[in-house]
């Protein structure tokens, strides 16, 4: 956190060094958030780089009330949300489609493909904050208090979003296509809001 | 059946990637062989956590801080960000103006309440008394100026206008004969509000075609 705020004052006040050093500390971090959310290179490199543009270009406005990876994750995700929005929609394709484009060699790649198929079609109906939530606690490791500040809720509120997305992947991914009517109601019920 | 074991599921993230304690690892075990729920929620965030992100290779990572750093650049010498608290720096006084500047708009303030102007003493910048007095400027001169406040003129001036203005109508009355008298004679005016512009611009040119005709 220290080390952060000597770059950025380093980086803030012209020195390239101190920019270029907090840029290939998050750049990782950043692109695999941004790749889960958008599935797809192009639009994960191109939201890390606006990403950065836009936190160095509003660097003044840094309040250090979060951490600045916190920050970083914060705009990510606001720049994320509509590309992540529309590949959501895309996502829902048919699986014979997904299959022959994979070409699977055994049983047991289609079998984990399939899965990981039915799990992909699961997570875009989740709720948005629901599902932001999950990715960030099950593949970025994020603490719910991070989560808390990243998503801008309370502790419980991350908890109980995190909750009811997975009772609802649960459902979800034992009774794909039983649970597929009527399921985003039910999960944007449970949805927890500040 | 809903497993209700809060401390299990918080633990599972942790269990799935490896970094419990021996005894937490067991623990959870024990349980997960015997719940359906657990063991199905383990698998999901195993699932999520198999689903990889490919690595755009080390030259895309590379070269990262240049191509942010050239956009920055760009974008800042291209629209200069407005700043209000840079603005407010530029603007900051030092106190001893501030107060002189407090100080004199007191003065004016208190000034203008014991004296305060007179209601219509706005200066007419065109035409004042004294000017047409002074300078003695006829009529025509006075009215070939735009007035900005009859109220300003004196009387003589406004029988000096009253008479230039007869005379020039008087002039038009008689070029425009019974035209202008049948305009003078009617009041038109509430029929007139009534007509949409198409109306009007079909009596204006039935108007011109009658001005021709009698000319």
């Amino acid at each position: 956190m220290d080390e952060d705020l000597d770059l950025i004052k380093r980086a803030g006040a012209g020195e390239r060094e101190a920019f270029d050093d907090l840029v290939l500390k998050y750049q990782k971090p950043l692109y695999s958030l941004l790749y889960r959310m958008v599935s797809n290179r192009e639009d994960a490199a191109d939201l890390l780089q606006k990403t950065f543009i836009k936190a160095f270009t509003a660097l003044s406005s840094f309040e250090q009330r979060s951490s600045f990876k916190t920050w970083l994750y914060q705009i990510a995700i606001n720049l994320a949300k509509n590309i992540y929005r529309a590949r959501s929609r895309a996502e829902l394709v048919s699986l014979d489609d997904v299959i022959i484009k994979r070409n699977p060699r055994t049983l047991d790649a289609l079998i984990a493909k399939e899965s990981r198929f039915l799990l992909r079609r699961a997570l875009v109906k989740l709720p948005e904050k629901q599902r932001i939530t999950l990715l960030l606690r099950v593949q970025e490791d994020k603490k719910f208090e991070e989560i808390a500040d990243i998503m801008h809720c309370s502790v419980g509120t991350s908890k109980a979003n995190y909750h009811h997305a997975v009772q609802k992947l649960k459902t979800l991914m034992k009774e794909p296509e039983a649970t597929e009517l009527g399921s985003k109601e039910r999960g944007e019920a449970h949805e927890v809001h500040e | 059946m809903k497993c209700t074991n809060n401390n299990i599921k918080e633990l599972l993230p942790k269990y799935r990637k490896n970094s419990l304690s021996g005894e937490e690892k067991l623990h959870i075990e024990k349980h997960v062989k015997t719940c359906e729920d657990c063991r199905i929620e383990l698998s999901v965030l195993r699932m999520m956590g198999v689903d990889a992100v490919p690595d755009p290779g080390e030259t895309f990572w590379a070269e990262m801080p240049d191509r942010v750093y050239r956009s920055v650049q760009e974008q800042k010498a291209r629209k200069p960000r407005f700043s209000f608290g840079a603005l407010v720096e530029r603007m900051v006084l030092p106190r001893w103006a501030l107060a002189a500047a407090a100080a004199g708009v007191a003065l004016t303030v208190s000034w203008l309440v014991m004296h305060p102007l007179p209601k219509d003493s706005a200066p007419s910048a065109l035409l004042t008394e004294e000017s047409v007095y002074e300078e003695g400027i006829a009529a025509d001169a006075v009215l070939a100026h735009p007035v900005q406040n009859l109220a300003e003129l004196t009387s003589d001036q406004l029988a000096a206008v009253d008479a230039w203005v007869s005379s020039e109508l008087s002039g038009i009355a008689s070029d425009a004969g019974t035209t202008m008298a049948f305009v003078f004679d009617t009041d038109l005016t509430e029929d007139l509000s009534d007509l949409n512009p198409r109306e009007v611009d079909r009596l204006a040119t039935m108007l011109q075609k009658l001005v021709q005709e009698e000319g």
